[in-house]
């Protein structure tokens, strides 16, 4: 083989070994490291949410407190006009408020004298719940008893959402809620939230509400605590125990307003309307501040109201500008459902830092890789100049014996010659036949070396291939007479061919050679030749042990000897085949071992042309 | 809600006995109620004689005054939240002399008082939670902390200092939340109407709000609004430096807070017909003016000057014109006071009876009050691009004022002519472009004065 092609073969080979792990190595990293994102992506998505989520947690604890105080407040409520500006008039969440009677009938703001110039206004921007008070009420199928719990309560809610005038009946969380409100503890907290001039004996008077009137409303929560409360406290008017109540949220002007209203138990409905920018600062004063600096607060949380103005944002991540995406928003629960939370951040990266290591760890292991590969190419690249100086060497050496060789030769066949016109005496005939047999074999073994070392410059002519055969069979035909091995030609290739008659000889000689060494007990030798197909065709066959299968496909390889019985004691070079196989191919033909029952064959093939 | 007319039931047995003073018992327990001092209230009438037979209309002025702080330990303690704004345009000089300004004021304060320092940019900081003033260097300390940036989140700064008071609200203690901006609120809520609503429902709770703008850049109607329906204090600050005296004069008024949640109540009779309210915001109902007042400070008067339309009436005819009721929360005793007066008005033939009879003072204030109302009207006017109407407007105003300073003579006259030249030159002022927007924070400002009778 080329010493070129095989030091390419060799760059390509450890190209690949440094190449093809790395690509590995990248694409597992980069699939670990996009799965990791995934996983982590959704593991901050779902952190994000439940931060949203806590804040509309908060927001709904601050209706539901609502809800208590004035769900209890109202049923307490003396329903003149007089006292009920005085609420107005003392109460910063309260807005306005409409009392309506059971027969629909508005009894405040009062119809039939003056109403103060809120009063006016109030009573045309309600427009619509005078015209049909019952609205708040009858338009929902849900309708319910105050106590009962309900699930599907709130699936009918989230429908209604989408409407312009939304109305919300939220006796769900009431009831949740207010059952609660009987632990004494939490009650009078949650008034103080949102009620905080309420002294200490306001806050006993309404907890002591709380306990009588939690005897009607909460019969599915809590029924024993609501006996014990029966058998403490007397019973209220029944006429002004409260039979429902809910929220009612419609949009005028840029605000969300919110009517709480309780219909009684003889059908007077009370609503009283939140004040919108109270209703905004007391969320604000629920939700968290922002300081600076403090790291746990990488993001930006915004309320949006309906109009989708920001009313209130905490966090210490700066917004780049007005058109910032939010990375998640949803919509608050009832009753502020128009409402929506928005969470801005820092967009979800894998952290730099592992991006650095990651790219470390692969230049790092390329490096790795990298010196392996050179260091391997440096120690194969000595080897080969080693070998190659050895073979050159041997090359040398043959040449060199090449010459005296010749000339012994030479002369040794003069003598030869001499001999048998001048010399009837067998003895020395004999002799010097020996010489010229040896001298012939040294100089084949010599230029199989050559061969080996080095491509043979090819002579093509016309020649008779069974001549050449026949010529190389008589070289060897005394050592094969002396091992009585029987010769069976079947010689028929009676053209001419155009070929090279040394590199023929030579492969003929190195396969007839073998016999004699390594198939002498088959005690017999079939050479057969023909032309087919343009092809010079000849196999040599002998009957010996033949090659294990197993040995076969290394036959070829140079250097390379059958280690069994067959080889023991026989001196060879181990480059027989191999310079045969190369010599065929020199002559664009091929050398091939053929299966037989028997022994072994091989079959040369050669183009006639 | 009903907080504040549920007084303890011995309480107003103690009010009943004081007044009545019979048993021994009572005497003695009494001592101690009569010692309270008492808002004083003056219920005067413009014109107490009317000219018979013809309808007219006079002026009704509620006089409050509060009563001396004998010494400083008597003061009301104070429940505060200073609000400031560091958003980006407070950088530098102005954020430095907004701090010295707090501090001052934080020195101003003992160990009775309450206070809560936040900022706001776009966001909103606690500094300093609602706490007793023991440890003031903690709290120049976190003063000190604050850095200017971002924008401006005015309703989230107010509503997270009213959150502060709230922890502490207290009806006998001062709740007043400070706020200092310099710029156009532009976080959250930022209507002039939305922060009247707010204040208006701050109020009703017992919080005011005093807005002090600072420089060029905030929005008058919006501070003004915000401080008029809680009933605070309103000023223009044109340079940083004065912030710290301003901050004086407003503590001055915090700790000198002798009344609160004072509640006023005009019953007009016999036909008499309220108009109109001058400078307060209040409810016409019928015959029943009703107004509030936030706070009464020693020693200050702050009144209600209510317009009424009197029938005509014949000659040397008496009528009973209005009963008038105060209620408030007496800081010194921590009860609630209740005060009570009627007026009554005579009709006479004589041109010259009538003008004998004229209460000069009270005609000084509403010809002010008057004015003011028109000066109002023209800054409404300038708002909408009518500079020669608003100008007019002006003008007139400053001839009636004159007139009535030729009608009333002495030492009178001279105070309104006074005032008249300084509504000519608002006249001129108003026409001109330049230096329109300090000039309109400075006529806001003033106008809020007089309808508030600010003391600063």
């Amino acid at each position: 083989m080329p010493q070129s092609t095989k030091h390419k073969k060799l760059i390509i080979i450890l190209i690949l070994i440094v190449v093809l792990p790395l690509l590995l190595l990248a694409w597992q990293g980069w699939k670990i490291n996009q799965d990791n994102k995934q996983l982590n992506s959704a593991r901050f998505d779902s952190l994000v949410s439940a931060r949203l989520n806590q804040v509309d947690t908060v927001i709904q604890s601050y209706f539901e407190e609502m809800q208590i105080q004035w769900g209890l407040q109202i049923q307490q409520w003396n329903l003149g006009n007089d006292q009920i500006r005085k609420r107005i008039d003392d109460n910063g969440n309260i807005r306005q408020i409409f009392v309506i009677d059971a027969q629909n009938k508005r009894q405040f703001p009062p119809t039939n004298e003056a109403v103060t110039q809120a009063e006016q206004t109030f009573v045309d921007r309600l427009e619509l719940i005078w015209r049909d008070p019952q609205m708040l009420i009858t338009n929902q199928s849900n309708q319910l008893e105050l106590g009962e719990s309900k699930g599907q309560q709130i699936a009918a809610n989230t429908k209604k959402n989408s409407r312009a005038l939304i109305k919300i009946d939220s006796a769900s969380s009431f009831s949740s809620t207010f059952s609660n409100s009987t632990k004494p503890s939490s009650a009078p907290q949650s008034m103080q939230n949102a009620d905080a001039i309420a002294q200490l004996d306001k806050q006993e008077k309404i907890q002591a509400e709380i306990s009588s009137m939690s005897a009607p409303v909460t019969k599915s929560a809590s029924y024993e605590s609501s006996k014990i409360a029966k058998s403490k406290t007397t019973p209220r008017s029944s006429t002004n125990k409260a039979k429902r109540q809910g929220w009612y949220m419609w949009h005028w002007g840029s605000d969300s307003n919110l009517i709480f209203w309780q219909q009684k138990d003889n059908g007077i409905i009370v609503g009283v309307e939140m004040e919108p920018v109270r209703v905004k600062a007391d969320l604000i004063s629920r939700l968290p501040d922002t300081v600076p600096g403090d790291e746990s607060s990488d993001f930006r949380l915004r309320l949006l109201d309906t109009a989708g103005q920001v009313v209130y944002q905490w966090g210490n991540y700066q917004l780049t500008s007005a058109k910032d995406v939010p990375q998640q928003k949803r919509p608050l629960s009832y009753p502020l459902s128009s409402w929506a939370l928005e969470y801005h951040g820092e967009p979800f990266n894998q952290s730099a830092l592992s991006r650095y290591t990651l790219l470390l760890t692969f230049f790092g292991f390329a490096f790795l890789i990298s010196a392996l590969a050179w260091f391997l190419y440096r120690e194969q690249t000595r080897e080969m100049r080693l070998a190659e100086q050895r073979v050159q060497f041997v090359s040398q050496v043959s040449h060199e014996l090449k010459t005296p060789l010749t000339n012994i030769r030479m002369y040794a066949e003069l003598l030869e010659d001499q001999l048998e016109q001048q010399i009837s005496e067998e003895q020395p005939k004999r002799y010097v036949q020996v010489i010229t047999d040896e001298s012939k074999r040294l100089s084949r073994l010599i230029s199989n070396v050559l061969n080996f070392s080095r491509a043979p410059r090819v002579h093509k002519r016309e020649i008779y291939p069974d001549d050449i055969v026949k010529q190389s069979i008589e070289h060897f035909s005394p050592s094969l007479e002396a091992k009585q091995i029987a010769l069976e030609l079947a010689l028929n290739a009676d053209e001419e061919i155009i070929s090279d008659p040394d590199i023929l000889e030579q492969v003929l000689n190195n396969l007839l050679s073998n016999v004699e060494k390594y198939a002498a007990n088959g005690k017999r030798l079939d050479i057969k030749s023909e032309i087919k197909d343009d092809e010079y065709r000849l196999s040599v066959r002998d009957y010996g042990d033949g090659i294990s299968k197993s040995e076969r496909k290394h036959i070829f390889k140079p250097f390379y000897r059958i280690h069994d019985k067959l080889t023991e004691g026989v001196s060879g070079t181990g480059i027989g085949l191999t310079i045969a196989r190369q010599q065929a191919q020199h002559l664009g033909g091929s050398l091939e071992y053929i299966d037989v029952d028997q022994g072994a064959c091989f079959e040369l093939r050669i183009p006639t042309k | 809600m009903t907080g504040k007319n549920m007084q303890p039931f011995w309480k107003k047995l103690l009010g009943a006995v004081g007044i009545a003073s019979f048993s021994l018992l009572g005497s003695t327990l009494a001592m101690t109620s009569a010692q309270a001092k008492q808002v004083e209230l003056r219920a005067e009438l413009g014109s107490p004689v009317i000219e018979a037979g013809k309808k007219q209309t006079t002026f009704l002025k509620i006089a409050l005054t509060g009563f001396k702080l004998d010494d400083e330990s008597d003061r009301t303690p104070a429940n505060i939240a200073i609000v400031l704004d560091k958003s980006g345009s407070m950088g530098g000089d102005k954020l430095q002399s907004a701090k010295q300004a707090a501090r001052m004021a934080v020195n101003l304060l003992n160990d009775n008082d309450i206070i809560s320092i936040i900022s706001y940019d776009s966001t909103v900081n606690v500094l300093v939670p609602a706490t007793k003033v023991s440890d003031k260097k903690a709290i120049h300390r976190a003063i000190d902390r604050m850095r200017s940036n971002g924008k401006t989140a005015l309703f989230a700064g107010v509503s997270k200092g009213a959150a502060e008071i709230r922890k502490f609200l207290d009806k006998d203690r001062v709740n007043r939340v400070i706020l200092l901006s310099d710029g156009q609120a532009n976080v959250g809520p930022s209507s002039p109407s939305q922060l009247g609503d707010l204040g208006a429902s701050l109020s009703k709770d017992g919080i005011t709000v005093t807005t002090i703008g600072l420089g060029t850049g905030y929005n008058e109607d919006l501070m003004a609004n915000l401080a008029g329906y809680s009933d605070g204090n309103h000023a223009f600050v044109k340079d940083a430096e004065d912030l710290a005296k301003i901050f004086k004069y407003e503590f001055g008024d915090v700790l000198s807070v002798v009344a609160q949640d004072v509640e006023i109540k005009i019953q007009c009779k016999n036909g008499i017909k309220p108009i109109r309210i001058l400078g307060r915001d209040g409810t016409i109902l019928g015959q029943t003016v009703k107004t509030n007042m936030s706070q009464l400070y020693s020693e200050q008067e702050k009144f209600v000057l209510i317009e009424v339309e009197v029938p005509a009436g014949r000659a040397k005819q008496q009528v009973s014109l209005a009963d008038v009721s105060v209620a408030y929360q007496n800081m010194q005793s921590n009860q609630q006071d209740k005060l009570a007066d009627n007026m009554t008005i005579a009709y006479s033939a004589s041109q010259a009876d009538v003008r004998r009879a004229l209460n000069r003072s009270v005609e000084v204030t509403a010809t002010k009050q008057v004015a003011n109302e028109a000066s109002k009207e023209a800054l409404r006017l300038r708002d909408q691009g009518q500079l020669k109407e608003a100008q007019e407007v002006l003008k007139g105003s400053a001839r009636v004022i004159k007139r009535k300073a030729e009608q009333l003579g002495g030492s009178e006259a001279g105070l309104l002519n006074s005032f008249s030249s300084s509504i000519s030159e608002d006249a001129n002022t108003i026409m001109e472009e330049k230096d329109w927007n300090q000039n309109r924070k400075s006529l806001k400002a003033r106008q809020y004065k007089l309808d508030k009778q600010q003391s600063y």
